[in-house]
């Protein structure tokens, strides 16, 4: 092999491999659970600050309504991925056990609850999840999911200063910070598809 | 060097699924530019070499070929990257 040859060769491996290694995810799919997650931890968090007494039956299941259909959403869209994608990257593969750890941790915490964790800091645990979940994708080059992290984290932040209004506060970091970044995944302009 | 590597087709494909958990055909059409016939002619030696794993299914009753690096691949392609590297290096230096 001559040496302009071996030249050729690697700089179309480095080409290929720069092309395909997007460390970053913000797919379609992963902006529509960041949606419906983010809306429905956000209403429950909502829930329980203005429900002084009975809590507000309308927050309460519209929240469920969409941890639910996020839960399912989130089933499909692993099922049909694994099923139909043309390329499952090590970077999806990367990011999507650290998701699951985090969150697997994050419902096995909520669990402890009430022993270990009194009702706010048993919704902070959600945020502290969803915040690690964004900085993570943040880390490896979403500033998007930075900046939902970042948010994440300010909510919990100014839950704890000012606990006249910690659920309106852990509300908004997650209609901000985890809805919102959702929306402008889907928003993007040529946002990624994990499906096929 | 790897002879087998030697053809830019096939080291494209090693390059491909390297970043990769596994790829489909036509995506691996896609990012080679080359055609059905050729690739998998290419992709045959490759697996038969032990360089890449082969693995059919059905997506929406139709049959998908994917394709994932293995094991002896990956130690074939870095070991061929670092002589390319050298040979790069030696030409450099004289």
């Amino acid at each position: 092999m001559e040496a302009s040859e071996a030249r050729e060769h690697l700089e179309m491996v480095d080409a290929i491999i720069r092309a395909g290694e997007s460390p970053a995810w913000a797919s379609r799919q992963l902006g529509v659970t960041l949606v419906l997650f983010g809306l429905g931890a956000g209403l429950l968090d909502l829930a329980y600050q203005v429900g002084t007494g009975a809590l507000p039956s309308y927050l309460l299941y519209g929240g469920f309504a969409a941890l639910g259909a996020g839960l399912l959403y989130l089933a499909w869209w692993l099922l049909v991925a694994r099923r139909s994608a043309e390329r499952i990257s090590m970077a999806q593969v990367r990011a999507g056990r650290v998701m699951g750890a985090v969150w697997w941790s994050v419902t096995v915490a909520a669990f402890c609850q009430p022993h270990l964790f009194s009702l706010w800091s048993a919704a902070a645990i959600w945020s502290l999840g969803a915040a690690i979940a964004q900085l993570v994708n943040g880390f490896f080059g979403e500033r998007r999911g930075l900046a939902g992290g970042a948010i994440l984290l300010g909510s919990m932040l100014v839950a704890n200063y000012a606990p006249s209004v910690t659920g309106y506060a852990l509300a908004a970091g997650f209609f901000f910070g985890y809805a919102g970044v959702g929306i402008l995944y889907l928003a993007g302009a040529g946002a990624a598809d994990d499906c096929g | 060097m790897d002879d087998l590597l030697l053809s830019k087709i096939r080291l494209g494909v090693i390059a491909e699924l390297l970043t990769a958990k596994w790829v489909a055909f036509s995506a691996l059409q896609r990012a080679t530019g080359t055609t059905n016939g050729n690739l998998g002619a290419h992709l045959s030696k490759l697996v038969e070499a032990g360089y890449v794993g082969e693995e059919k299914t059905f997506v929406n009753r139709r049959p998908q070929t994917r394709y994932r690096l293995t094991e002896t691949g990956r130690q074939a392609f870095v070991a061929h990257v670092r002589e390319m590297q050298a040979l790069l290096a030696q030409e450099s230096a004289s």
